[in-house]
């Protein structure tokens, strides 16, 4: 009884452990504060413990990151009030904001479209910004995606296509006359950043 | 023509995310060729996927939260007082032995002291994570002529760069990575289908060299050394052997 309580311990680290950058990033996104990504991160993992049991195999980092989102959603959501999540306001909300991300006669300088790209993330609402990262810097699949966020994949695909439009549109600004293309293309071809 | 553009623009971002099944890709394919609108979109698509990946850190878990959830998954297993009582005899023994090894190691190296098993953990940490973020390399080259410059400016040191392709390594390309508070140098080899990371950075003090030395951890092969004062690090799901091969080149070439 008790070894294999050391053996589930074993095997809650060797499985959930490798994924903590993972269920940092995630949270880190959701949060946008240090302090905050921490308390749920630790609190999600406290949680994954407790129900380590009801893990059947398969994607540990997909079961880790639910329950991170999972944790992140309700400390949001007791800070906000019950509405926080409701999508038809988001829908609205991401209307609404177009064409206010910049300054039309900045020319393009990389390090302020990169500036105004990191602001326009962080300012997606949260559920397409949650999508956004799991698939741009999290590298899931969408049927992962929809599994985390317990969602069909049309809807990963319709809020990923959402997020990709409203930043595109936020950069235009920037941009002026040329495309994001030819300026990465510029910036790969100097070596800099 | 089955596709046209509408049909384009609704397909592209999912067949750019590699999810699109491979029939109406080709249709796909035929279309973005033919049509200068469609293929602008796309060349964007790819560009902001580049530009978030390039602009947008990868928040990692701090050091101290990596600590404090290691404690809490020993603390969370119940009846954990009475664990070490009922343990097998040969697994004590075979703990008492792996901790007399590991004193040994550190005696002898008299390196990194308490924080190297840390410093394995955030190792497969970076190692896992450099695999599935889509974010092995940030330059991708097996010219080491193009590889070395690059690190130029993003780190303060320069990394001894070689292509090991004439002995079975192929170099990927390489990337800045994080580690233990600091920015590295991240090296990627391919052997097979084994992807190994080489972390390289400045020792901070000791000796200016110090022999390799591999462990197990969480399933994958590290192996530490030092060379001409710089910190060595391999970490990949590769046997201890093949890894050995990798480590010998690379600290043959450093001399």
């Amino acid at each position: 009884m008790n070894s294999s309580d050391s053996a589930s311990a074993q095997r809650f680290e060797q499985l959930l452990l490798p994924h903590l950058d993972a269920a940092y990033n995630l949270a880190r996104w959701l949060m946008r504060s240090d302090h905050d990504a921490s308390d749920v991160v630790q609190d999600a993992y406290l949680r994954a413990v407790r129900a380590f049991d009801q893990f059947r195999g398969g994607d540990a980092r997909g079961w880790l990151l639910s329950i991170v989102r999972n944790a992140c959603f309700s400390t949001l959501r007791s800070r906000r009030g019950r509405n926080f999540v409701d999508s038809d306001h988001l829908e609205d909300d991401i209307e609404d904001q177009r064409g206010d991300g910049g300054d039309p006669a900045l020319t393009i300088e990389r390090r302020a479209l990169d500036a105004a790209l990191l602001k326009a993330i962080e300012e997606l609402p949260v559920l397409f910004r949650e999508v956004f990262v799991m698939r741009e810097l999290e590298g899931l699949r969408y049927r992962q995606i929809a599994a985390v966020i317990d969602a069909p994949i049309g809807t990963v695909m319709s809020r990923l296509a959402r997020a990709r439009r409203r930043l595109q549109e936020l950069l235009m600004p920037y941009l002026g006359q040329t495309t994001l293309a030819a300026v990465s293309q510029k910036g790969d071809d100097d070596g800099g950043l | 023509m089955t596709v046209d553009c509408d049909r384009a623009r609704s397909l592209l971002p999912a067949y750019l995310d590699g999810e699109v099944e491979l029939p109406p890709a080709l249709e796909l394919e035929e279309h973005v060729a033919s049509c200068a609108r469609c293929s602008g979109l796309r060349d964007e698509t790819i560009a902001l996927g580049k530009r978030v990946r390039s602009a947008a850190p990868y928040h990692r878990a701090p050091t101290a939260l990596r600590d404090s959830i290691r404690q809490e998954i020993a603390a969370a297993s119940p009846n954990q007082r009475h664990r070490w009582r009922r343990l097998a005899w040969p697994t004590a023994a075979a703990a008492c032995l792996a901790f007399l090894l590991f004193g040994y190691f550190l005696g002898q190296h008299g390196r990194l002291g308490s924080d190297q098993p840390v410093l394995a953990a955030e190792l497969v940490a970076a190692h896992v994570r450099s695999l599935q973020a889509d974010h092995l390399v940030d330059v991708a080259s097996s010219d080491h002529h193009t590889v070395a410059p690059w690190f130029t400016g993003r780190i303060d040191f320069a990394p001894v760069v070689v292509d090991q392709a004439d002995i079975g390594f192929p170099l990927e390309g390489g990337r800045v990575d994080y580690l233990h508070g600091r920015n590295v140098a991240a090296l990627v080899y391919r052997h097979d289908k084994h992807r190994i990371n080489v972390f390289v950075w400045p020792a901070e003090s000791g000796p200016r060299d110090i022999e390799p030395s591999a462990s197990k951890q969480q399933g994958f092969t590290l192996v530490n050394w030092r060379a001409a004062g710089m910190d060595y690090a391999a970490a990949s799901d590769a046997s201890p052997q093949t890894l050995a091969t990798l480590v010998k080149a690379l600290r043959d070439q450093g001399r």
